[in-house]
C-alpha cells in the first residue's frame, strides 16, 4: 500500500500524504513522548520529522517506510537536543539518568519497572520503546536503529528473561538492574 | 507429543517470528501440556505489563491538519496568512457540455491593487472521466500557475458528505488548468467536485471552488457488466472483474498473480540467488512481476487501439507483486471480445557484476546480449544494450551493500537501449555492485484465450 501511496504522493497528489500522517502520527508520537518525556516537545519533532519525509519522499528506496520515518525522526531528536544543549552526544551514548544505585525500590509495581527501564542500555531502552510504544516489527527497529534483527532478538529476548528471573525471585533490586545494564 | 518449549520458543511464539508449521506445532503442544500453557499466561502477563508502561499518546486530527498545512513551507515562521477572500461560485452542470461555472475572487491584498481570478471555464462529463478546465486573469507575472502541487487540492464530495480525493492535472498553460477525475469506480451519478487553491501565481491564499455534477445521463447509457472469466496457464493467474460498456469508452478491470507453482519458483530464484548475500542486498530482489498480452475485437472483429493510457496498480507481496488493470478502448456496447494471447514476466536474475570505478568502460555478455557499463560525467553511470535482444528490465547499483542512486533513466536510441543512473552525491563510488534487477520474459500460448466481455 505504501509503495502506491508514495508514488501517487511523488506524482504531486499533496492530499495523500494525509493517509502517511494518519498512519503512523499515533506510533511516531507515542515513540518520542517516551524519548523526550514532553508529549507537546513530541508532537512538534514528529511535524517536523513528517514535513521533512515529505521533503525527501522521492529518496525512500527501502523496505520499511515505517522504519525510514522513524530515522528521520529520530535524527531530529538528536538535532533538537544539540541546538538545545540538553545533551551533545548522540542517543545511543546517552548515559541513562538513573543509575542502579540511584534507583530507590518503588513499591508500586509499575514504577518499579518503569525506573527499571531506566537502567537498561540506551539501545535496549530503544528497542523496547519502539516495539511497545509504536508496535514495529524487529524489521523496523533493525531498520530504525541500524542493528541487525538477530540483535533486536537477543536484546528483547534476553532483557525479558532477566525482568522474569527476577520477578519470580519477588526482588526487582540493584543487583538485578546492574545485570540489566549490560544486555 | 512434543517436547517442553524453551522460554526462547515461547517468546518467538508470541511476537509471531516463527513459520506457519511451527507455530500448529506449539500450538498443539500448548493445548495438551499444562506446564507450558501456565509459562506462556505469565509471559503474556509480563508483556501487558511492559506495555503498559509506554502509554500510546493521543493525537488528534488537528496534528494532520497542522503537518498538512505546513507541508509547501520551510520549517520557520510559519503563520497562515488569509490575505485573500474567497467567494463560492456554484452552477448546476446538468449535460456534458456545459461551460458555464465560475467563481470570482477578491483580493483583500493591501499591498496590492491588481486583481486576478480564477473561474471555472469548462466542464465535459465522459462515461471515463470528468474534464475541467480552470481559467485565470488579471496575472502577467512571472510565476507559473499552480506549478507545485502542494498548491492545491481536488476531491469529489459525495451527499453524504464523503470526501474523496481524486483528480490530477493532465494539461497547463500560463493562464489555464486542465484536471481529469477518473469515474470508474464512483457509482453515485450527483456529487460535486471540489478545488481548493491556497497559492495561486506564488501568493497565499484560499479559494474554493465547487463543481457540482451530474451524471444521471451518461449513466443511464453505461453498462456495467461483472465478468466471469478467470484462467491459470502457464505460470499466470489472471481474473476478470468488470466491464464498463459506455458511449465512448469500454473499460476493463482485471487483476493478474503468479500461480502459485511461479511464485514457488520465483522464491526458489530469490533463495538462489541471495545466498550469502547481506540482507541490505536482499532487498532488491523484490517487486516481480507479471502482466497478460492480449487485444480487444470489436463485433466487426477490428483490433481497437487502447483510448485510454493503462492504468495498473501493483499490490505488493513480500516477493512479487498483484496487479490490478484497468484498461480502456473504444466503447465495445454489442458484440466483441478480449483475446488474450500470452504472458509477460519480470523475474528475478543472478546478473551481479562487483566493479571497482578502474574497471570501467566494462563488458559483459548475458545470454547471447552484450551489455557495457560506463561512467558518465555528473556522478552518472550508464548501462547499455541491444534494445531488440536485450531481456534485463532493470537495473540496480549499491555501495557498501546501501542504493547508491538518487534516480535512473531510461531511453532507447538508435536501437539501443539505456539507463542511467544518478549517483548519490555523498557516495564514494569507487568500488560498486551492479545488480540486474528484473529480467523480462514472454510466453505465448499455444492456444490464445477468448474473454466475453458482456
Amino acid at each position: 500500500m505504501n509503495e502506491q501511496l508514495i508514488k501517487k504522493i511523488l506524482a504531486g497528489d499533496q492530499q495523500a500524504f494525509r493517509i502517511i500522517v494518519d498512519t503512523y502520527k499515533q506510533p511516531l508520537v507515542s515513540y518520542l513522548s517516551y524519548q523526550t518525556k514532553d508529549e507537546e516537545l513530541a508532537k512538534d519533532i514528529a511535524q517536523e520529522a513528517f514535513i521533512k519525509c515529505y521533503e525527501n519522499l522521492q529518496h525512500f528506496k527501502g523496505s520499511y517506510f515505517k522504519a525510514w520515518l522513524f530515522r528521520i525522526a529520530l535524527n531530529q531528536l538528536i538535532d533538537f537536543k544539540r541546538k538545545h544543549k540538553e545533551d551533545a552526544t548522540p542517543l545511543e551514548e546517552t548515559p541513562s539518568l538513573l543509575t542502579p544505585e540511584s534507583v530507590v525500590i518503588a513499591k508500586e509495581q509499575n514504577a518499579l519497572l518503569q525506573q527499571w527501564l531506566q537502567t537498561l542500555d540506551d539501545k535496549t531502552r530503544q528497542i523496547f520503546a519502539l516495539k511497545y510504544a509504536s508496535n514495529c516489527s524487529y524489521e523496523e527497529i533493525a531498520e530504525t536503529l541500524s542493528i541487525s534483527i538477530a540483535e533486536v532478538r537477543n536484546r528483547l529476548y534476553r532483557t525479558k528473561i532477566r525482568l522474569r528471573k527476577a520477578e519470580e525471585k519477588g526482588d526487582i533490586n540493584g543487583e538485578m538492574l546492574i545485570d540489566g545494564r549490560h544486555v | 507429543m512434543v517436547k517442553c518449549l524453551s522460554m526462547e520458543d515461547m517468546y518467538d511464539f508470541l511476537d509471531g517470528r516463527m513459520d506457519g508449521k511451527k507455530i500448529t506445532q506449539i500450538d498443539r503442544h500448548m493445548q495438551e501440556c499444562a506446564s507450558c500453557s501456565a509459562r506462556f499466561e505469565e509471559l503474556l502477563e509480563t508483556e501487558h505489563t511492559i506495555s503498559a508502561l509506554f502509554p500510546p499518546a493521543s493525537v488528534d486530527a488537528t496534528f494532520t491538519d497542522q503537518v498538512m498545512d505546513q507541508l509547501p513551507k520551510k520549517k520557520t515562521g510559519i503563520t497562515k496568512k488569509h490575505h485573500w477572500r474567497a467567494t463560492f461560485g456554484t452552477v448546476m452542470i446538468t449535460a456534458a457540455f456545459i461551460f458555464l461555472v465560475f467563481s470570482i475572487l477578491q483580493k483583500e491584498d493591501y499591498q496590492n491593487t491588481s486583481s486576478v481570478s480564477i473561474k471555472v471555464k469548462d466542464v465535459k462529463i465522459s462515461d471515463a472521466f470528468i474534464y475541467v478546465t480552470l481559467a485565470t486573469s488579471g496575472y502577467d507575472g512571472k510565476h507559473l500557475l499552480l506549478d507545485n502541487p502542494t498548491d492545491y487540492d481536488t476531491s469529489m464530495v459525495f451527499p453524504n458528505g464523503e470526501n474523496k480525493l481524486s483528480g490530477f492535472i493532465t494539461d497547463k498553460s500560463q493562464s489555464e488548468v486542465r484536471f481529469e477525475f477518473p469515474l470508474f469506480d464512483v457509482p453515485d451519478s450527483r456529487f460535486n467536485l471540489l478545488f481548493t487553491i491556497n497559492r495561486l501565481y506564488g501568493i497565499d491564499g484560499q479559494w474554493s471552488l465547487q463543481v457540482p455534477i451530474d451524471r444521471r445521463e451518461m449513466l443511464a447509457q453505461t453498462e456495467n457488466v461483472t465478468l466471469q472469466t478467470s484462467f491459470e496457464k502457464d505460470g499466470i493467474a489472471v481474473n476478470f472483474i468488470r466491464a464498463q460498456h459506455g458511449p465512448e469508452n469500454s473499460l476493463f478491470q482485471f487483476e493478474t498473480k503468479f500461480t502459485e507453482g511461479m511464485a514457488t519458483f520465483v522464491e526458489q530464484q530469490v533463495t538462489k540467488y541471495t545466498a550469502g548475500l547481506p540482507q541490505d542486498e536482499k532487498t532488491a530482489f523484490v517487486g516481480y512481476n507479471a502482466q497478460i498480452l492480449f487485444d480487444v475485437f470489436n463485433a466487426e472483429e477490428q483490433k481497437l487501439s487502447r483510448s485510454i493510457p493503462e492504468d495498473t496498480i501493483s499490490i505488493q507481496n513480500d516477493r512479487y507483486a498483484h496487479t490490478k488493470t484497468l484498461s480502456g478502448y473504444p466503447s465495445v456496447q454489442n458484440g466483441g471480445y478480449l483475446l488474450v494471447t500470452g504472458a509477460k514476466f519480470e523475474l528475478p536474475t543472478d546478473v551481479r557484476h562487483s566493479l571497482t570505478i578502474d574497471q570501467l568502460p566494462y563488458a559483459f555478455t548475458y545470454k547471447s546480449t552484450d551489455y557495457e557499463v560506463k561512467l558518465l560525467p555528473d556522478r552518472r553511470l550508464e548501462i547499455s544494450s541491444d534494445a531488440k535482444t536485450t531481456s534485463i528490465e532493470s537495473w540496480h547499483v549499491t555501495v557498501d551493500h546501501k542504493t547508491a542512486w538518487d534516480y535512473s533513466e531510461f531511453r532507447t536510441e538508435n536501437q539501443k537501449q539505456y539507463t542511467t543512473f544518478t549517483l548519490e552525491k555523498d557516495i564514494p563510488f569507487d568500488s560498486f555492485i551492479l545488480y540486474g534487477q528484473t529480467e523480462l520474459k514472454y510466453v505465448y500460448f499455444d492456444k490464445p484465450i477468448t474473454v466475453d466481455i458482456h
